[in-house]
C-alpha cells in the first residue's frame, strides 16, 4: 500500500513538472500532466515486487 | 605481488580513460577485451616469477569464474521477446493506444507524461529498444515530423526528457536489468533480493530525474547550447491547421504480441505460477508468440541489441581479469586510503564511489558496473567490513541507479546519443541535463528509498527498519525544490558569455552534488554531523569531476552551417 502512495504522489509531482517544462502551463493542462503522471506512478507501483 | 594489482588497475582504468576522452577510436567492448588480455599476460608473468608454472594455469579459471551468466542470459531472452514484438507490429498497436490516449480527458500532455515514462513502466532490459522504437513517433510531434502540434523547445524537451527516461529504465528491468548484478551479490544477506530489491528505488529516482531533465533541458541547456540543435519551428504561416495528423495502424497479431509481450514480462516479475528462471518465462512467451503471431525465429533474433550483450561479457572479462590480478584488491586500498583522508572518511569516499560511473561513463552501464559492483560488495562485512547489511544496500541502490543512467550522457555510442540524433542536436547537448539529474537526483533519492522503505520490505524480520513514506516524501520535495531553485537562478543569470555560463554551472553543480554527498551520509549514518559534513565533501568533489566533463562549447560546425553564407 505504502509503495502504491509513495509512486502516485511522486508521479503527480513529475508530471506537473514535465508539463511546466513542456510549456503547458495553464491551470488544465497541469491538471492534465498530473493525471498522466499519476497514471504513470500508479502502473510503475503495479509493476513493482511488493 | 601487491604491486601486480595497481598496475593492472592503471592498464584497465588508463584505457577506459582514452577511450573516453577520443584518444582510442576503437569499441569499447575491443578495449575492455584487450584490457583483459594484457592484465592477463602480465600477471601470468608476475605468477611465473613469484609463484611458478603452476600459479599461471590457474589463472584462467580465476578470471573466467568471474563471468556470470544470469543477467547475460535474462538479457537475451528480454531483447529476443521484444523482437518479436517489433516484429508483428506490437510498438504500432502501442502507437494506436497512444493516439487514442491523447484524444481522452488527460489530453495531449497526460499522454505525453504517460509516455515519457513509458520505459521505465516497462522496464525492457536495455532502453535501446524502446527508444529505437517510439523515437520516429516523438519527431512527428514537431513541425518536421508532420503533426506540428509542439514546437521545437517543447520536442527538445520531450525527446531529451523520455531518452533520459528510456536509457535509465534498464536499471530496473527484472529481465537482465543492471540492477540485477547488484541484486545478485545483496543475495549473500537478503534472501529475496533477487526478487527486485532494487527496483523500485530506482523507479521512483528515475521518474522524479526525468521531470528535473525536462527543467534543465528546457531553461539552462537551451539558453546554453542555442544554435546546436538543427530542429526548425514551424514558419508562422504554416503553424496549425495544415498539417494533417498521419494515419497509425497495426495489424491484430501486434495487439495480440503486445498482449503476449505484457503478461509474459508480468508472469517473469510476479511468478505467480511458482518459482522459475525468467528466462524460461521468456523464451516460453517467445515460443507462444512465434505460433500465434506467426512471427519467425529469424524476427526474434533480430531483436537482440550486441551493444549492451557484450558490453555485459566484456565488463565481466575486464572485472574477472582485474580480480584474478589483484587490480580490486588495489582499488580497495586506495579506497581505503580516501577513508582516512579527516575531510572524508567513509561517508565520503562512498559519495565520489556512488558517481563514478557518471563521472567516467561507458556506452552501456553494465561495463563497469559487472567490474566495480564488486568492489562495493567488499566494503560490506563481507570485506573491510565498512558498512553493514543494510548499509551496503543503501549505497548499492544509490550506485546502481547512477550507473545505469550513465549510458545516457555517454560520448562513446551511449543510448542518449540517439536522442541527440532524433533532435538533430550536437553531440554533448543533453549530457548536463542527465549527469545533473543522475548526480543530484537520484543517486540520493534511491538510497533515501532504500533506507525508509525498501529494507523493512526485503527484511521484515528486523524491527529496526521503518517504513517510513512521509520522510521519503519530504526529501523528495524538498531535493527537488532545491534543485528547481538552482535551475530556475540559473537561467536568469546565464548570458552570452560561455566561460562566465560554465562557471556558473559549475557552482550548481558543486552545490548540488554537496546536497547529494550530505543525503547519502544521512542515510547512511543518520544525524551524525561529522559523516555529513565528509558527504558533502565527497559530493563536491564527485560534482567537480562530473561539471567539468560537461563541454562548454558543442561543435561550432552547425552554428556555422545555420549562420553562414551556405543558408
Amino acid at each position: 500500500m505504502l509503495t502504491w502512495l509513495i509512486f502516485i504522489f511522486i508521479g503527480t509531482i513529475s508530471g506537473v513538472i514535465i508539463a511546466f517544462a513542456l510549456d503547458m502551463s495553464s491551470r488544465r493542462e497541469l491538471i492534465q500532466g498530473a493525471v498522466g503522471g499519476l497514471i504513470a506512478g500508479f502502473l510503475m507501483a503495479a509493476m513493482l515486487p511488493h | 605481488m601487491e604491486v601486480l594489482g595497481y598496475i593492472t588497475l592503471a592498464i584497465f582504468l588508463g584505457l577506459m580513460l582514452l577511450t573516453l576522452f577520443g584518444y582510442i577510436r576503437t569499441p569499447v567492448q575491443t578495449v575492455l577485451v584487450f584490457s583483459t588480455i594484457l592484465c592477463l599476460i602480465v600477471g601470468g608473468a608476475f605468477r611465473y616469477v613469484y609463484s611458478g608454472w603452476n600459479a599461471v594455469v590457474l589463472l584462467p579459471n580465476e578470471f573466467l569464474g568471474g563471468i556470470i551468466l544470469h543477467p547475460i542470459t535474462a538479457l537475451l531472452t528480454g531483447l529476443f521477446l521484444a523482437g518479436g514484438l517489433k516484429a508483428s507490429g506490437g510498438f504500432d498497436a502501442l502507437k494506436v493506444i497512444l493516439k487514442y490516449l491523447r484524444k481522452s480527458p488527460i489530453g495531449l500532455v497526460g499522454t505525453l507524461v504517460i509516455l515519457i515514462n513509458l520505459p521505465v513502466i516497462s522496464s525492457l532490459p536495455c532502453g535501446r529498444i524502446l527508444a529505437a522504437a517510439l523515437l520516429p513517433l516523438l519527431f512527428t510531434f514537431g513541425f518536421e515530423g508532420g503533426l506540428g502540434i509542439l514546437t521545437k523547445s517543447q520536442l527538445i524537451v520531450l525527446i531529451g526528457a523520455f531518452t533520459r527516461n528510456a536509457m535509465g529504465s534498464c536499471g530496473p528491468s527484472p529481465i537482465g536489468g543492471v540492477g540485477q548484478i547488484g541484486e545478485g551479490f545483496l543475495g549473500s544477506f537478503f534472501a529475496t533480493a533477487s526478487e527486485g530489491m532494487l527496483r523500485a528505488p530506482q523507479a521512483f529516482s528515475l521518474m522524479l530525474g526525468t521531470a528535473i531533465v525536462a527543467l534543465f533541458l528546457k531553461f539552462i541547456s537551451q539558453r546554453l547550447y542555442p544554435n546546436d540543435v538543427a530542429l526548425r519551428e514551424a514558419p508562422q504561416t504554416e503553424a496549425g491547421a495544415q498539417f494533417k495528423e498521419p494515419e497509425i495502424t497495426a495489424p491484430l497479431q501486434g495487439y495480440l504480441a503486445l498482449v503476449i509481450f505484457v503478461v509474459s514480462v508480468l508472469t517473469a516479475i510476479f511468478q505467480p505460477f511458482g518459482k522459475m528462471p525468467v528466462q524460461s518465462v521468456l523464451v516460453a512467451g517467445a515460443l507462444i508468440m512465434i505460433i500465434a503471431c506467426r512471427v519467425r525465429l529469424n524476427d526474434l533474433m533480430e531483436g537482440i541489441i550486441l551493444l549492451p550483450v557484450t558490453a555485459m561479457a566484456a565488463g565481466f572479462l575486464a572485472a574477472g581479469a582485474l580480480a584474478a590480478t589483484g587490480g580490486f584488491d588495489a582499488l580497495g586500498v586506495i579506497l581505503n586510503s580516501l577513508v582516512k583522508v579527516p575531510f572524508l572518511g567513509i561517508a565520503g569516499m562512498l559519495a565520489i564511489f556512488v558517481q563514478f560511473q557518471t563521472i567516467l561513463p561507458l556506452s552501456c552501464a553494465r561495463i563497469l558496473t559487472a567490474a566495480l559492483v564488486p568492489v562495493l560488495y567488499l566494503f560490506g562485512p563481507a570485506k573491510f567490513g565498512f558498512l553493514d547489511w543494510s548499509q551496503l544496500a543503501i549505497v548499492m541502490a544509490a550506485y546502481i541507479i547512477n550507473a545505469t543512467t550513465s549510458c545516457g550522457p555517454s560520448p562513446l555510442g551511449g543510448g542518449g546519443m540517439m536522442g541527440e540524433g532524433t533532435m538533430r542536436a550536437e553531440t554533448g547537448f543533453i549530457r548536463g541535463a542527465y549527469t545533473f539529474a543522475s548526480m543530484a537526483i537520484m543517486a540520493p533519492l534511491a538510497a533515501i528509498y532504500m533506507k525508509f522503505l525498501n529494507l523493512s520490505i526485503f527484511q521484515p524480520s528486523n524491527p529496526n527498519l521503518t517504513k517510513d513514506i512521509l520522510t521519503i516524501a519530504e526529501f523528495a520535495v524538498v531535493i527537488i525544490l532545491v534543485n528547481v531553485t538552482l535551475i530556475s537562478l540559473g537561467k536568469r543569470l546565464l548570458t552570452s558569455d560561455a566561460t562566465k555560463n560554465f562557471m556558473l554551472q559549475l557552482s550548481g553543480f558543486l552545490f548540488s552534488g554537496g546536497i547529494a554527498g550530505g543525503v547519502l551520509a544521512f542515510a547512511l549514518f543518520e544525524m551524525n554531523t561529522t559523516t555529513i559534513l565528509q558527504g558533502i565533501s565527497g559530493g563536491i568533489i564527485a560534482a567537480m569531476l562530473i561539471a567539468l566533463m560537461v563541454p562548454r562549447n558543442l561543435s561550432r560546425r552547425m552554428t556555422a552551417v545555420l549562420t553562414g553564407p551556405e543558408i
